[in-house]
This record gives structure tokens, sequence and C-alpha cells, in this order.
């Protein structure tokens, strides 16, 4: 499994996937969030138990997700997938690059589908989000992991944008009955996501 | 008599034990709650510095003051520790017209001056050398003694507004020029019978949109805001903090779709009862007109049917509020460079 290198260097991770480093740079937006994001300063300080949040809570607070130097209110439909493997997918106007697989794209809910389409080169994207996997020949959904971090908590599956500044989301709530769990695909060694 | 100053961060210190006393004696505003504190340092960019002044163990005063950093600000302060370089504004959020200093009653004007020469010692050695120095707002000027002297700046600013009210409703509408009267009548006749508005009046805060409320009054709040205005905007978990007190009233206009239009807040003092923050929509996004008038109208029916005398409604929009029986209490703003402050 191979990611865009461009995108991991602006991640501060290597072009093969490493667990500590994708913590790592985790922890790193997280800090970063709560020095100079209004909304994670007083809900991390104020209710420290609370830590994740919902779609709809990040909907509703977006103008506080916007950092105090300024940033953009709407996330652009940027490209937050670039994994490329054997189904060579680039999504995302900002580059203007082909998509070379013609994909399937599915909605968030439905990553924890059993019914869901799942062959290979299908996207799962969010409204809010924007693109957070693909199926790949192994027939998981993978993480594009120098962009996307997520972790299993008690609500569910938490997502977090690794690269974007604003709106910043962290912890992020995938919809789901929380059963999803993160583990490592044993053919590409990164990230996927497991109904 | 000896002094002592105690600062405290109400991001990381316990409350004192005699602060609550200390409060429900001198019948402060809600802003003074120690929650309320807590949440209004965590969610700004400048902490809160709580000075406790003390005489012979027993609290005599109190100072509450944000510590901001000149210049652009882009992250907040590390928790536990205050910007540097930083300038202590003793202005406290909420707080319009009002000093930000409080003092047990038997302290007389050469007393407070002792203390809060006190405070400003404590003050800048607790911060370091990168405390440029202290900045006194809204003071009165029966308080400028106070805070002036050899090497400080006395500037005069807009002043406080503040209206004896008679015991009716009706005395107070008579009161007023006959024109702003039969406005202030057409106009609350018209919106209660109006159906695409919904004015509501929740007790305690209950079923208010905080983060819609707090977007408004932002928005609002940047359309009239001062150049070098250090202040924070008001951040969604202090203003449902605020919104939730059970002295704090709170008036919303809504339009049929459940847009929130305005809102004006008032404190429900024992003595002084205050107009809080007022922000309404711009009328090219879809707000409606003289709004102001009928929620101040609304809320001095409310004090008068209390009992109460005196209304604050605070700094802005003085002409406005002359023509509302409202006088404008004059104010300074006091400086006190780091060199000034022995």
């Amino acid at each position: 499994m191979i990611v865009d290198a461009a995108a991991a260097a602006r991640a501060r991770m290597p072009i093969r996937y490493s667990a500590p480093r994708w913590v790592r740079a985790y922890r790193r937006v997280a800090r970063d969030s709560f020095r100079t994001v209004p909304f994670y300063r007083e809900r991390w300080a104020l209710a420290p138990a609370s830590r994740v949040i919902t779609r709809d809570e990040a909907q509703r607070r977006r103008a506080d997700l916007i950092p105090l130097g300024g940033g953009a209110e709407e996330t652009d439909d940027r490209p937050s997938l670039r994994v490329i493997g054997r189904f060579a997918v680039a999504v995302g106007v900002a580059h203007r690059r082909t998509v070379r697989t013609a994909a399937l794209v599915v909605a968030a809910e439905q990553f924890a589908d059993p019914d869901a389409p799942l062959s290979p080169g299908t996207l799962l994207r969010d409204p809010l989000l924007g693109y957070l996997g693909v199926v790949g020949d192994c027939g998981f959904w993978h993480l594009p992991w120098s962009e996307v971090y997520a972790r299993r908590t008690e609500r569910g599956i938490a997502v977090t944008l690794l690269q974007q500044k604003s709106p910043r989301l962290v912890d992020v709530l995938l919809p789901g009955d929380g059963a999803a769990n993160i583990s490592v695909c044993v053919r590409h060694g990164c990230p996927v996501l497991t109904a | 008599m000896s002094i002592s100053i105690q600062l405290l961060d109400p991001r990381m210190d316990p409350e004192p034990p005699d602060w609550v006393n200390f409060q429900q004696r001198q019948q402060l505003y809600p802003m003074w709650s120690y929650d309320l504190l807590r949440i209004a340092s965590w969610s700004s960019w400048a902490p809160v510095l709580l000075g406790l002044i003390r005489r012979s163990g027993h609290l005599v005063g109190a100072v509450a003051a944000m510590c901001w950093r000149p210049g652009r600000r882009r992250a907040f302060a590390p928790p536990g520790r205050f910007p540097t370089p930083c300038v202590i504004d003793v202005w406290l959020v909420g707080s319009s017209g009002r000093p930000s200093w409080v003092f047990r009653d038997d302290i007389d004007v050469t007393g407070q001056r002792e203390l809060l020469r006190a405070f400003e010692r404590a003050a800048l050695s607790h911060l370091g050398v990168g405390c440029l120095g202290v900045v006194y707002r809204d003071v009165p000027i029966t308080s400028v003694p106070v805070v002036s002297g050899r090497g400080r700046v006395v500037k005069p600013v807009r002043g406080n507004a503040v209206a004896a009210l008679p015991s009716s409703l009706e005395d107070w509408l008579n009161s007023l020029r006959r024109t702003r009267r039969q406005g202030l009548r057409k106009q609350a006749t018209s919106l209660d019978a109006d159906p695409h508005i919904v004015i509501e009046n929740p007790a305690g805060g209950a079923g208010l949109d905080g983060p819609a409320l707090a977007q408004l009054l932002k928005r609002h709040n940047e359309n009239y805001a001062e150049r070098m205005d250090p202040r924070s905007p008001v951040s969604v978990a202090y203003l449902e903090a605020f919104l939730r007190r059970p002295e704090v009233r709170t008036i919303t206009y809504r339009d049929r779709n459940s847009r929130l239009l305005a809102f004006c807040t008032l404190i429900d003092h024992a003595q002084t009862p205050a107009l809080g923050w007022w922000a309404k929509l711009d009328l090219d996004q879809g707000g409606r007109p003289h709004l102001y008038f009928d929620a101040l109208m609304r809320h001095v029916g409310y004090v008068i049917s209390q009992g109460r005398r005196e209304l604050s409604a605070g700094r802005g929009l003085l002409d406005v509020k002359a023509t509302l029986g409202f006088a404008e209490v004059p104010l300074c703003s006091v400086a006190v460079p780091r060199c000034a402050a022995k």
C-alpha cells in the first residue's frame, strides 16, 4: 500500500505506515487544537470526560471549529483520500487528478453495513469529514492514514483529520453501533476499518 | 493590620472557601461566580486573574482582571500559565459600565487606594517582568482617585447609561418624549400581534440555543468592535452557563422558521439591575428594525414590577438611551505602566 508522498510529508509521516507515528500525528493535532481552536478548548477543559463529538455537534458548532488565527468555515471537498494500491484512486477537484478507478462511493453510514457493496475501489465518504476509506483488494476499508486518524472509543469509531486546518475536526464519531474496530491489514500492513 | 493578596488562576485553583460568602454579602453580579470565572478563563485567549485582598485574614476586596498579550492572538494561554508579555486588564467579561473591583462597604477611598496598590504590586511581581502594566476599565469619575496618581494615564471614555425608574411602566412611558412614547407603544402592539415573530422569555435560559446566540453576539459585536479591543468573543460555554443563572433573564426574538433575530439579557440584581448582552441580525440578512426598543421596554417593565428603582444599560448607544430616560454616568480608563505601579 502506497500513499501520496506529498500528503505523508505534510503530516510528517513516513511513506510506509507506522503505528507510533500515526498516533503521534494525532496527538500533535489534538494538542494544537486545544491550544488554538475555541470549541476543543472549552470542551476538553470544561468537560474532559466527553472527548469525542458527534457529527451533528460539529455541524452546529462549525464556527467554533475555526482556529483563532482564522480559516475556512466550510470544508472544501479536498482530496482527503489518496490511497493508491492496486486500485489506484485519487480523489479531489483541487488536485485535478484523474480517478483511475471507476469508484463507487458509499455514505459513511454504510461502512458497518454487512450489505454495503465492498467491491475493491469503493470509496467511503462523509459529507462533513470527506473521503475516509477505500476498499482494497483484500476486501477491507483502508484508511488514508496520512490524512485520517481513527481510533476506537466507547461510543464508536472517532475520526480525526490530520491535515485539515479549518474547520478542525478531531475525534468526530462515525455513525454505527459501536461494533466497528480498527486493525491492521495483514496483506497491506496499514490500518483498516472492520465492521 | 496586615494586608495579604491571594492571586488565583480560576482555571487551576479551587474556589476559596470564603468566596461565596463574600459574593453574597456584597451582592455581586453573577459574572463574579467562580464557575463563570473558570469558564471565562478557559475559553478566552486572555485568562482571568482573580485577586483576593485580605486584611488581618478577612476578605475585604476582590479584583478580577484578564491578562492579554499584545498583538494578534493565535493561541490560548497554556494551562496554568499567563501569556508573556501581557497586560493586566482589570475588566470582567459581561461587565459593562462597572469597575471590576469590589470592596467591603466599610473600606473608604483611601483604604481602597492602598489595597489596590497592594494588588498591583503583587500581580506585577507574580507575572514577572513580562507584565507591562495594569489597565483599569470603566472607572466611574468618583472612583478615579482610587487608581490615579503619578505616572498614570487617565482617559475619559464613553459613559454608562443609568435610569432612575418610577413605580410603574406607564409612568416611565409618560416621562418620555411624545414621539418616543407613541413609537414604543405602537411597536409593542404590532410585535405582539405579528404572527411572523415569536417573542420568548424563558426562565433560567431553558431551551435557548447557546451556539446560535453566541454566533449572533459575535457577529453583532464585530460590527461595533473598537480598534485594538483585546477582549475575546464570548464563548458558547460561557454564554450558556451565564444564561442558566437564575438571576439572568433573556428575551429572544425569532421568526417563524425559528431563526434567531435578536436577543437581550437582563441581570436581575437586587439594587441595580443591568442590561447585559444585546445582539441582532442585520436588516440586510433578514433582521427586523427597532427590536432593541421593544426588548428594553419589556425589561424596564419587568424591573419596575420587581420594585427596583434603577436600571443600568451599559455603554453603547448613549444618544438613543437618552431618549429613553437614561442619563450618562461618566467613566474613565486608567493605564498604569509598570514603572508607575509602586
